[in-house]
């Protein structure tokens, strides 16, 4: 701020108010997706020169992509997937009870939430195992039926 | 088609798609990259500057530098994984179209240091604790506050937890009585007689 204080000869609040106002324009068009007309008449009402109008909306339409990634980022996201560790154990023998085989599958999954790690450990045996998956493949294959089918192709 | 080193499965596109960048680098230079590539997986450093000079004759970019080293880990460490001989892995490479030197030399690479790729996979599966040490001292109750005369032995165990995830270690300590000790071994003399019975 101070760099540009001196170079336009103007107050370092000027300055800020500047970068904000310039700030708060281009995030909230690029918020809503605004299309180059409308950015435009938006414009005109400050009453800037034709130049400074142009050059905005060049500033706009160039930016425009990288401001809404970024700000995509933005929204709350919950725990995701990051790895899965596992291991198929099977138990002979406990203190009250020989010659057994009991075989468990025992897992532990990696999530990560912005920055924050946390583990869960699971152990399932392995009917419970094929159950879930069973269940996981068929909440993929709902992305096939029809309803699914419609709704993609009309978000594309 | 089923490969025996992709466990069974079909061959990932994307190593398909780098078996043709793997061609690009002359097989004696590829087999000094695994040398490197080896290292990584056991748990050395990896040395990049040298990757970089090797594979600067094929003229690759840093992107494909990358792809070589990312296919280079996943052949040699899913070979290990599942117990794939060098040479059934030789002719699998070759059929998905890596010229038989280049095959050749990165099976030889993978021969060498099979057995320490594997056993350094077995220390880093998964496991949810390890006993660290067990220490105990063995003390003498002459009275207490409920008794005056006690006379009894008493044993202190700690043992020391190390955490899989974070390594710390936790320590559990216990107090026994000598009976309650005596039960403690004869069942873990038990245990470990079966343990023995698997060896």
């Amino acid at each position: 701020c101070a760099f540009f204080t001196g170079k336009l000869n103007v107050g370092v609040d000027a300055v800020q108010h500047g970068v904000e106002g310039l700030t708060y324009l281009l995030t909230e068009s690029s918020k809503l997706m605004i299309s180059e007309t409308d950015f435009q008449d938006s414009i005109q009402v400050l009453g800037f020169s034709d130049d400074l109008n142009k050059l905005l909306v060049q500033l706009y339409l160039e930016n425009r992509k990288e401001i809404r990634s970024i700000l995509g980022e933005l929204a709350p996201k919950l725990p995701s997937y990051h790895n899965l560790e596992w291991r198929l154990d099977v138990q002979l023998a406990s203190r009250s009870l020989r010659q057994q085989i009991k075989p468990a599958v025992t897992m532990k999954l990696h999530l990560h939430q912005d920055d924050d790690q946390t583990v869960q450990v699971l152990q399932t045996d392995p009917s419970t195992l094929l159950h879930l998956i069973q269940q996981l493949e068929q909440a993929l294959g709902e992305m096939k039926t029809n309803h699914c089918r419609r709704i993609v192709r009309n978000m594309k | 088609q089923r490969f025996r080193f992709c466990g069974d499965l079909d061959c990932p596109d994307w190593v398909l798609a780098e078996i043709g960048t793997l061609a690009r680098i002359s097989s004696v230079k590829l087999k000094l990259i695994c040398a490197q590539v080896l290292r990584d997986l056991l748990g050395d450093t990896i040395e990049y500057e040298k990757i970089l000079k090797l594979t600067s004759d094929a003229k690759l970019e840093s992107g494909d530098v990358k792809a070589t080293i990312a296919v280079l880990s996943f052949i040699l460490s899913s070979a290990a994984k599942h117990n794939v001989d060098s040479e059934s892995l030789s002719s699998e490479l070759q059929q998905l179209g890596l010229p038989k030197e280049h095959a050749s030399g990165l099976c030889r690479s993978y021969e060498e240091k099979q057995s320490s790729l594997q056993d350094s996979l077995r220390a880093c599966s998964l496991r949810l604790s390890q006993l660290d040490s067990v220490c105990w001292r063995v003390d003498y109750t002459l009275s207490s506050s409920e008794l005056r005369e006690v006379n009894e032995p008493l044993v202190h165990l700690t043992f020391n937890l190390r955490d899989g995830e974070s390594g710390k270690t936790a320590a559990v300590p216990t107090a026994l009585s000598a009976d309650k000790f005596r039960v403690l071994l004869a069942e873990l003399k038990q245990a470990q007689a079966l343990m023995n019975t698997l060896l």
